[in-house]
């Protein structure tokens, strides 16, 4: 039985096994090695994509519960290839440090920014509790959020 | 500010721009973990669970007998010093533990699930 999902726009198949994680597919097969399968464990937010509109840590998801969905990662979210409001917040901020986090970051940011246009810091860092950031650079991070709302 | 303060390297006080930061955003930099090359192996790394510590002995081969690892490779296989910048520690602990965490060995399976079954070395 072959699974079918839509990603990034574009519909895709695979015969993987129902229960593989969704980020080895996306990765292996489908060669978006953009989310990072860091912990495996569903903490630390590095494989975080979208799942139907939803920010989901794709490292927990079984295949089979993608099928049908509709998949955005982060290198589906900016028009052309260029970037979206907050990753182009997030530059401008010089947040960037080593940059594994980010997939994930600007997955559960682009969901707060097109969900919540109105939400304060405390949103904001509610919003990222799934995310780790191991070079701890919260604070630009949240300051390129902010940005990202007001300019919005 | 007061006076004249002078700062003779500009390029100290210039504000660039991270220019590996699209990329990172954007999800087209390629780590080492995101390449897959045919042919590759995995490999798993024990590390020290103690501090401190004298390596008496380090007995390898229930490792190298597991299935699908295909190598075992230990301070013996890594001489000289490695480091960014400054070469001063070993790759694996050699003789001695130094902190809790230290690299001691590292096998290389032919699949991810053979490298992390715990490196299995005694």
């Amino acid at each position: 039985m072959g699974l079918s999902m839509i990603v990034n726009g574009e519909r895709l198949a695979s015969a993987a096994d129902p229960v593989m994680p969704l980020v080895d597919i996306l990765r292996e097969e489908f060669h978006l090695t953009g989310a990072k399968p860091v912990c495996r464990e569903g903490f630390c937010g590095a494989c975080i994509v979208l799942v139907d509109g939803n920010p989901t840590p794709s490292c927990l998801m079984p295949a089979a519960l993608a099928q049908g969905c509709d998949i955005r990662t982060v290198e589906g979210l900016g028009a052309n290839g260029g970037l979206n409001p907050i990753q182009a917040a997030l530059e401008a901020c010089d947040a960037v440090q080593c940059g594994m986090c980010f997939p994930g970051m600007v997955v559960s940011l682009t969901h707060l920014l097109t969900t919540s246009p109105e939400a304060t810091r405390d949103d904001i860092r509610a919003a990222l509790t799934g995310n780790i950031c191991r070079c701890t650079g919260y604070e630009r991070i949240i300051e390129a959020a902010l940005l990202a709302l007001a300019t919005k | 500010m007061t006076g004249d303060v002078k700062v003779s390297d500009t390029s100290a006080t210039m504000n660039f721009r991270r220019r590996d930061a699209a990329d990172k955003l954007s999800g087209r930099t390629r780590y080492a973990i995101d390449r897959y090359l045919p042919g590759m192996l995995h490999a798993a790394v024990l590390r020290a669970s103690v501090p401190s510590g004298r390596i008496a002995s380090l007995d390898t081969s229930r490792a190298a007998r597991m299935p699908g690892v295909r190598a075992v490779v230990t301070a013996a296989d890594a001489p000289g010093m490695i480091g960014i910048g400054i070469a001063d520690h070993p790759l694996f602990a050699r003789d001695v533990i130094r902190y809790d965490g230290e690299p001691i060995a590292g096998n290389r399976g032919g699949h991810a699930d053979a490298g992390s079954r715990r490196a299995g070395c005694n």
